[in-house]
Order: C-alpha cells, then sequence, then structure tokens
C-alpha cells in the first residue's frame, strides 16, 4: 500500500536526520488539490479531480476515501457507498478511507463499526479532525455519552474551542440523560453538569441548571460557591441573592431565604424566579392568600410558567377555590403534559369534585406496576 | 393454654415473676401499683405522688420531657445486625436492624419487652441454618418491676436464632394471652404463648415460615371479616442472597460514595396477608389474593390497621420503601380494595414515591378521624396525611408536614420507629419518631446535614385549632441529646405510672430506654379495651371515643405499628384539664358498642362490652 509505503520512509527519514527533499506522487498531489477544493465547499471541482486521478490508480486507497468523502459532502450516498464498497472487509490504515468506512456504518445504524474505523482513522493520523469529530457524534448518537466526552478530548487536541464545545456537549447530553432516569442518578447528573461548566464557564444558562440541581441536591457548599464566581458583577446582584435565598430555603431557613430573596427583588423587581419562591415560602406556611397575591401579577415566562401554574392551583385549592385550581392545574398539564405533581393533584381535584373517571385516568398515569430495576440498584 | 383471666398485679404477679426469671429483690413490691423512677418519685408507699396531676398550661415547663434509663434498667446487651458499621457494613440486610414487641408475656400484668437479633453474619444463616452463628439469640426482657427487666428468652422458648427484624404480638389462639409472630430474614416464625413459655407453632401454619431468603419485615394484627380471631397482614422486602450481592458489589449513593445496594435493582418480595380461622384450630391461612390485597411486589415494611373513615371496620395502611404506598378500604366484609392513591397516602405533595419506612396513626385535631405520620428518608420530610375524610365516606387526606411544621425538622433525617402520641397529656397529640441513617458510608456524602449518627425528633403539638408543630429540641431531654444509630421506637407505658415512656432501638448498640418526666403533665386515662366473656382478650381494633369540655379524644386498639414493632396494647388518651370524662364510648370488632359517663381520668381502666362500670386495671392512679 503506498501510504504504509510512504510512512515507512517517513520513519526511516526520521531515523536517520533531516528528511531531503522529496517530489509528491500525481495522486499525493491530486489529493492535496482535494482536500483544498472541499474545505471551500467546491465539491464538484474536488469530485472531477478525484474520477481523473482514481482513473489512473484506481486501488488508492487515499483518493478513494476522498472520493466517498465528498460524495457524502454532496449528498450522494449511494455512490460513496459504492466506493466504500469497493473495500470490503478494509482493515487497512489509510485515514480518509477508515472515515468514509466509518460515516458509511454510521449511516447505516452500525455505531460500533463506525467507532472501530475512526479510532482506526485517528490512530493512523491524530491530527485529522473529520474523525475525531465523527467519532463524538457517533457516540452521541449511540447513547454512550461518556465516550463521547471522551472523544472530544481529541477534538480538543487539534481545535481547543471547538472540542471543550463538544466536550461540553456531551456532559450536557449525559446529564439530562442521567435526570431522566429518576432522582436516583441526579448526583451524577450533577457531576456532569459541573464538568460541562468547567468547560464553559461562561454559559449563564448552563450555569443556573447546575446551580438548580447543586440546590436540589443539597449540595449548597457547591453551589454557593458557583454562584459566586457566576454572578459575580455588581449587575447580577438579583441573582447572586436569588440563590443565596434557594440555598436558604433549601436548609431550612424560611426567614432567611425570605430575606434573600426580598434583596434580589429589591435589585430587580422583575425577578421572576424570586417571586416565585417567595410564593412557595407561603404556600409552605399554608398563607394561600399571600402566595395567590405574588402569582397572579407574575409575567409567565416561558420558563416559570408550568411552575407558576402548578403553585398558584395549590394556592387557589387551599382557598377552596376549585375552580381556579383546575384551570391552574390543566394550564400547567398543557404546559409540561408529564408534570408528575400536576397530574396528581389534578387527578385528585377531579375525584374530589365528582368527576372521579376522568381523575382517575389521570392518577392511573401515575401508577407503577412494580419497581423498576435501577441501575447498580442505586437509591 | 387457655387462661382463664389475665392475672392482677400484686402478689400473684410477683410470683410469676419469680417463677419466669425476674430477681426476688428486682420487684417491685408486692401491692406497689407505680414504679419508682428519677422523674417522680415514689411516695413512702410506693404510689405515685398525686400533686404532679395537676393539670398545667401546656408546655409551660421548661423541664426536659424523658430521662433516659441507666445500665441498671437490664436492658444493656447491643444489637447484633452483620458487622458493626466500624467493621464495614455490606448489605441492606445488616443496616436496617430490628423492631420490637412491647406484650405481657408472662401474664404478670407487666408489659415485657420482646427484641429481635440480627446474626453476626447472614452467610452463616443462608448457609448453615439457625445453629450456625454468634450471639444472636432473640430477647425477651422480662419487667420485674422497678425499672428493671430481666433476660429470659431461652427459658421462655423465644430465643429463635434466626435473622430477626419484626416482632408482631397478638392472641393467635384467642386465649388471653399474647403470641408472637417473627418476620425474619429467612424462616419467620410463630411462637405459642402457654403461659410465659412459648412453643414453635409455626409449622400449624402453611407458608407462613416464607423461604430461605426471604425478607420479612413488619406484621399487623386485626380482625378484617369481624369473625372473633385475629388475622396477620405480613410485610416483605427484598429477596436477599448474600452471594449475589458480594458479586455486583457495593453500589453508589450521592453519586459519591459507596453503600450496600437496594431496594431499588433488588428483587421485591410479595407481602402476604393470613386470615385466621377459630373452626379451624387458629389456622392462619394465605389468602392475600381473595381479601383482595394483592398487589405487586414491592419492598414493604410496615402494615398498620386503622378505621381510616371511620366505618367500624378496620383498613389497612402500608409502607412501601422507594415505591407507592398503600392504603387498602376495606368493605365491610374483609374484602379491599387499593385507595392509597386515590386518598393522598401513597406519595409526596408532588405525586413521588418516597422511601416510606414506619408508620403511626392518631388523631391531631380532634374530629375523631385518624391521621397518619409515615417516616421517611433523608431528604424527605416525613409525610404528615391530614385525614379530611367527608360524609361520604371516601377516604380523603392532605399532606401537610411543611404546613404544620413537621416538615423542617424530619427532612434531613432518615426516620424508621414513628407515633402519634400525648406525651405531655395536655390534650394534644405530640409526635416522635427515631432517626438515623440507614448507610454507615453517608458521612463521605453530600451535604453535611444528612449524618449517619442523627437525633430523634420530639415534636409538640401547639395547643389550638390550627394544626401545628414545634420541635422541642433540647427540652425533649434525652430524646434528643444524643445522636446515634436509631432505629425502631415503642411507646408504651413500661413502669405503669401512667406516663408514656419511650423504647429506642440502635443499630449495633443496647436500646435507648426512656422515661417520661414530663414535670408538667395533664390528666390521662389508660385503657385496656377487652372482648366480653373469659378469657379475658385484648380488643384489638376496638374504636374509643371521649368528650370532655366540649372536645373529642378518640383512639384505636392496635397490633403492629411504628417500625417493625408492636406497642402498648392500651389506649392513652390525655386529657389536659379535664379531669372527669363526660363521656366515654367504646365500639368493639362486631359492633358490640357501650358509653359511661363521668369517668374520672388519671387511672388504667379495663374497659368491657360486659362490665356495667370501667373495672380499675391496677395501675397507677393520681
Amino acid at each position: 500500500m503506498r501510504r504504509r509505503a510512504l510512512a515507512g520512509v517517513l520513519l526511516l527519514t526520521a531515523l536517520v536526520g533531516a528528511p531531503p527533499a522529496q517530489e509528491a506522487s500525481p495522486a499525493q498531489e491530486a489529493a492535496a488539490q482535494v482536500r483544498t477544493l472541499r474545505k471551500a465547499g467546491r465539491l464538484d471541482d474536488a469530485l472531477a479531480l478525484l474520477v481523473r486521478a482514481r482513473a489512473t490508480a484506481p486501488r488508492d486507497e487515499l483518493l478513494a476515501g476522498l472520493q466517498g468523502l465528498c460524495l457524502l459532502d454532496a449528498g450522494q450516498a449511494a455512490q460513496a457507498a459504492q466506493v466504500g464498497a469497493e473495500f470490503p472487509g478494509y482493515a487497512g490504515a489509510e485515514p480518509r478511507l477508515r472515515t468514509l468506512l466509518g460515516r458509511l456504518a454510521q449511516r447505516a445504524g452500525r455505531t460500533d463499526e463506525a467507532c472501530a474505523h475512526f479510532e482506526a482513522a485517528l490512530a493512523a493520523d491524530g491530527r485529522l479532525l473529520e474523525p475525531a469529530l465523527e467519532l463524538v457524534r457517533t457516540q452521541m448518537l449511540a447513547g454512550r455519552f461518556g465516550a463521547a466526552a471522551s472523544a472530544a478530548a481529541r477534538v480538543e487536541a487539534i481545535q481547543p474551542e471547538l472540542g471543550r464545545k463538544l466536550a461540553g456537549d456531551a456532559l450536557i447530553a449525559h446529564a439530562e440523560k442521567l435526570m431522566g432516569q429518576g432522582e436516583e442518578m441526579l448526583g451524577l447528573a450533577a457531576d456532569k453538569l459541573a464538568a460541562a461548566v468547567a468547560l464553559r464557564p461562561d454559559e449563564r444558562e448552563l450555569c443556573e441548571k447546575l446551580l438548580d440541581l447543586q440546590v436540589r441536591l443539597l449540595r449548597f457548599d457547591d453551589a454557593r460557591a458557583l454562584a459566586a464566581r457566576a454572578f459575580a458583577a455588581p449587575g447580577a446582584r438579583a441573582e447572586a441573592r436569588y440563590w443565596e435565598g434557594r440555598c436558604r430555603a433549601g436548609q431550612l431557613d424560611p426567614a432567611g431565604a425570605r430575606s434573600a430573596f426580598d434583596e434580589a427583588l429589591a435589585a430587580d423587581p422583575r425577578h421572576a424566579g424570586a417571586a416565585l419562591e417567595l410564593a412557595r415560602l407561603a404556600l409552605d406556611a399554608g398563607d394561600f392568600a399571600a402566595a395567590r397575591e405574588r402569582l397572579l401579577p407574575l409575567p409567565a415566562s416561558p420558563r416559570d410558567a408550568a411552575r407558576r401554574a402548578l403553585m398558584l392551583a395549590q394556592a387557589e385549592a387551599g382557598l377552596g377555590n376549585d375552580a381556579a385550581a383546575e384551570a391552574a392545574l390543566r394550564e400547567a398539564l398543557r404546559l409540561d403534559p408529564d408534570s408528575t405533581k400536576a397530574l396528581y393533584l389534578l387527578g385528585r381535584l377531579l375525584v374530589r369534585t365528582g368527576r372521579a373517571e376522568e381523575g382517575r385516568a389521570l392518577l392511573d398515569r401515575l401508577a407503577p406496576a412494580a419497581p423498576a430495576p435501577a441501575a447498580g440498584g442505586e437509591r | 393454654m387457655p387462661r382463664p383471666t389475665r392475672m392482677p398485679r400484686g402478689v400473684p404477679g410477683l410470683l410469676v415473676g419469680l417463677l419466669a426469671g425476674c430477681s426476688p429483690d428486682a420487684g417491685a413490691p408486692a401491692g406497689a401499683g407505680p414504679s419508682p423512677g428519677p422523674a417522680r418519685p415514689p411516695t413512702a408507699d410506693g404510689a405515685t405522688p398525686t400533686s404532679a396531676g395537676a393539670a398545667a398550661p401546656a408546655g409551660a415547663s421548661a423541664g426536659a420531657w424523658f430521662t433516659q434509663a441507666g445500665p441498671e434498667c437490664g436492658l444493656t446487651q447491643r444489637n447484633v445486625s452483620g458487622p458493626t458499621a466500624g467493621e464495614g457494613k455490606r448489605y441492606l440486610l445488616d443496616c436496617v436492624g430490628p423492631g420490637m414487641a412491647v406484650l405481657d408475656a408472662d401474664g404478670d400484668g407487666r408489659l415485657d419487652v420482646f427484641m429481635p437479633q440480627g446474626r453476626d453474619d447472614a452467610r452463616t444463616l443462608e448457609e448453615g441454618g439457625d445453629a450456625a452463628g454468634g450471639d444472636c439469640a432473640d430477647r425477651l426482657y422480662l419487667n420485674c418491676g422497678g425499672r428493671r427487666f430481666e433476660e429470659a428468652g431461652e427459658r421462655a422458648g423465644v430465643a429463635d436464632r434466626g435473622y430477626g427484624f419484626g416482632a408482631l404480638a397478638f392472641d393467635e389462639d384467642n386465649d388471653g394471652d399474647s403470641d408472637l409472630l417473627l418476620a425474619n430474614f429467612g424462616p419467620n416464625r410463630l411462637y405459642r404463648n402457654d403461659g410465659g413459655t412459648f412453643s414453635d407453632a409455626t409449622a400449624a401454619h402453611p407458608g407462613l415460615a416464607g423461604g430461605a431468603r426471604d425478607w420479612s419485615t413488619g406484621a399487623a394484627a386485626g380482625d378484617v371479616d369481624e369473625d372473633g380471631d385475629l388475622d396477620v397482614y405480613l410485610c416483605n422486602y427484598v429477596r436477599h442472597d448474600s452471594a449475589e450481592l458480594d458479586a455486583r458489589g457495593l453500589c453508589r449513593f450521592m453519586s459519591e460514595c459507596k453503600v450496600p445496594c437496594g431496594p431499588l435493582g433488588l428483587d421485591p418480595q410479595p407481602d402476604r396477608f393470613y386470615l385466621n380461622d377459630a373452626a379451624d384450630g387458629f389456622r392462619l391461612r394465605e389468602s392475600t389474593a381473595a381479601a383482595g390485597l394483592a398487589q405487586p411486589a414491592s419492598y414493604g415494611f410496615q402494615p398498620l390497621f386503622l378505621d381510616v373513615e371511620p366505618d367500624g371496620d378496620l383498613d389497612l395502611y402500608v409502607t412501601n420503601d422507594s415505591q407507592p404506598n398503600w392504603l387498602f378500604v376495606n368493605d365491610g366484609s374483609g374484602r379491599f380494595s387499593e385507595q392509597g392513591l386515590v386518598a393522598g397516602v401513597a406519595c409526596s405533595v408532588a405525586g413521588l414515591p418516597e422511601a416510606g419506612m414506619g408508620a403511626a396513626a392518631g388523631d391531631l385535631n380532634g374530629d375523631a378521624r385518624p391521621e397518619i405520620w409515615v417516616t421517611n428518608f433523608s431528604s424527605q420530610v416525613n409525610s404528615l396525611y391530614v385525614n379530611q375524610t367527608g360524609a361520604d365516606g371516601a377516604p380523603w387526606f392532605e399532606e401537610q408536614a411543611q404546613r404544620a411544621g413537621t416538615g423542617a425538622p424530619t427532612f434531613f433525617k432518615l426516620g424508621w420507629g414513628c407515633a402519634l402520641q400525648d406525651f405531655d397529656d395536655d390534650g394534644w397529640t405530640d409526635a416522635f419518631c427515631s432517626n438515623g441513617h440507614i448507610y454507615p458510608q453517608v458521612d463521605d456524602c453530600p451535604p453535611p446535614e444528612v449524618m449517619h449518627l442523627q437525633e430523634c425528633n420530639l415534636l409538640r403539638r401547639v395547643p389550638g385549632e390550627r394544626l401545628l408543630f414545634e420541635d422541642l429540641g433540647a427540652r425533649a431531654g434525652a430524646v434528643a441529646s444524643a445522636r446515634r444509630p436509631h432505629r425502631s421506637s415503642v411507646v408504651a407505658d413500661l413502669d405503669d405510672d401512667g406516663a408514656l415512656d419511650l423504647l429506642v432501638t440502635r443499630l449495633d448498640e443496647p436500646p435507648l430506654l426512656l422515661w417520661n418526666a414530663t414535670p408538667a403533665r395533664g390528666h390521662w386515662l389508660s385503657l385496656r379495651i377487652e372482648h366480653a366473656g373469659t378469657p379475658a382478650r385484648l380488643a384489638v381494633g376496638a374504636r374509643v371515643l371521649a368528650r370532655a369540655g366540649g372536645r373529642t379524644f378518640s383512639g384505636e386498639v392496635r397490633a403492629g405499628s411504628s417500625f417493625l414493632s408492636t406497642e402498648d396494647p392500651r389506649v392513652h388518651l390525655g386529657l389536659g384539664p379535664h379531669g372527669v370524662l363526660d363521656r366515654l364510648e367504646v365500639e368493639w370488632p362486631g359492633g358490640a358498642r357501650r358509653t359511661w359517663t363521668n369517668v374520672a381520668a388519671d387511672r388504667q381502666l379495663i374497659l368491657r362490652p360486659d362490665l356495667e362500670q370501667p373495672q380499675p386495671a391496677g395501675g397507677a392512679t393520681r
């Protein structure tokens, strides 16, 4: 194989001293031009050049790999597959051909085979971005987010910023998957999010997601440290006080929490999160009128709308306003059709107000048939 | 062997005590009623001072409510539950700890204490059977009076060497004495009481023993079909296999510390219900499905019979770990339907299942309907389900832990035993729970607020219409002064002074006995409710309603509650300033009712449908 021979020559020259000037072969020259054309998005020109070059070197693995990749880029997957089929069971080290075969396997849903090809491509040339990116993508598609984050480290070695973004994406996707697996996996999810925040510390939404999880997990020291860093700017006082309030509420200090939320509202009277938390404290204390008063004027921001509706429903129910409670619960369910709390509260409210069949149907959606085995027997 | 009547306290009681094992100098003087104690020393004649009985404003005293008994009480043997926490616990089996049963085992009129025991190593049981293992025999502590107990498990025939968890004291064969059902990991045992000594009657009840790797937990008894004998519901937790768990290794908790695996991921075991049939020699027949009690296998811990509506028949509440709890509503014929989710007692206020451990019932707001209190895992409040069942009789509860002030004090703790009782007799029912984290390794996990060793909670009901509790904290005395690996608890008047004491198990340690020393108790009444006829039999399921000064006080006779335990079978009513009840009414299982008027308080009474007047029980008066 030509590439293998070239590699051998390079190795030999590296061993014996400075490389002598060498002339590139026609195939190498063609490959270099194709890479330039592909990078410039001129796929038609690249493919025309490849057809000519492969006519004289039909078994050249580099040219075949490039041709298949250009065909895939151009949306000609069937033709690309034909190129790949010229190398059945290929186990060589040509990285472009490996990348092509990997992408073809990925398209066919054979993620393990695809990853093996990308790994082989990177083993042959660790500076290649394409197989590294495709490896991350394939691992993500396969739901192997840990492996995707590891693969992103290879991208980071080539393009640091892109690598960190990809690693962050993988970690966030992993965290979301864990959060969907139940309460017992939240700790692991927080760890993944923390790693993502370390990679992308300036993304506010990501920080807030982690903070929320840390408070839920009672990791108040971590939450306070993160909030202090993320909201250190003078203009972020409302956020800083809001998260202090969340921590205090989590630490069962309602007076301290109330004070912090009041300070957040003083800094930013439109801070919906602080107003919502004050309403929650009022609900906890059984002061339904105060909770309702807090909630009614709140603008229904997309982020908090479902929660606001749920809390309003609880306040209305506590005040005996069943119709208003029902309307708020239906709104909460519309905003979040899988909300366990909304299903539970609305189901019971319907039963209590004489619509047992409809209510029980909602409650049936909550009832588990039997304990589901959890990963590793974790709580 | 049937006993004709309950033996009165006094000389005959002492005689029984001598025969059964209490040393002569340990017992109270013949004829003495209450026992001396540090909080309320006896007068020269051994009687409890009456001056302490004057009703005082609730919570007026800053004195400690409970004092800890010293080693002289005799309850000194440590619990064995596998390797100690220091040695490293690898199985959930070694972390849960047993319950206990309060019963009059020897018929001397005093309440004794049965304590199941675990094993040094569960594998010796799995591989070698009962004969193998170390110092693992269950204990029976006979009450010698004078606040002293003496261990007599071997002599009494209840020194079972299984891996014990639940202890249910109930009269299986209607002979008037308390038999014992031991819920074990491995074969369960039913010990029949024959006048103070017990014999193994498990074989008479096919299916009751269970399998070698079945882990049974809590049990409760009640006459669900009102045929005059006690039926039994038995919770089962998981199938435990040490070898399998060894192969699996430890699991992660909060993503950081390594802890024993389970229950999620382990095989849940279905609970069983056994219908007693007097006509068939008191055979307990497995009748789970026939009674409508069949459910998918879950992680069951504690059943609790109570009348939720109340409509005169026994319903059944069951706690499940990490799964919804169940409320089985009795249709009056002994057939049940599960209504926990609709009734609002299955899960948290957010509709999420929690880790139900222990369960207690009691009337917190004077409406004669029982509330339910459930202990849960750390980072979950203990659930307080307030009974709002209306005129239509459909069970209806609202979870109000946060609002009522029981949420915050219990949030970081992992609760096990629990009780709703009026400890200061101010007329308002208080709440107690015993706490300790299941995982010894939890100190390595965040948050720092969740610790392995925890103190118990005594929450005082703030008098008034609004349902509100305050954490007594240091005022609770020895209840809250020690962070230890507390597990189950029982409430019982163990020294018969008319005040409710507490006994708490501790994992790997001796139990904690707490004498009630509340300095300003109100008036009270302790009621032993019996069936008519002979032998005298405890009327489990009987319901008491009392009226005084415009307020209602209520209670039920239960066998099986708290966590894997059986508590004092007497109904204790705290009456506050009311020294005389305007009206006292009892409804017996089967529908018999009897009403008495102008009943003086501060006494222990026996109530029977065939007695014209309440009969003094011979215990404390003041």
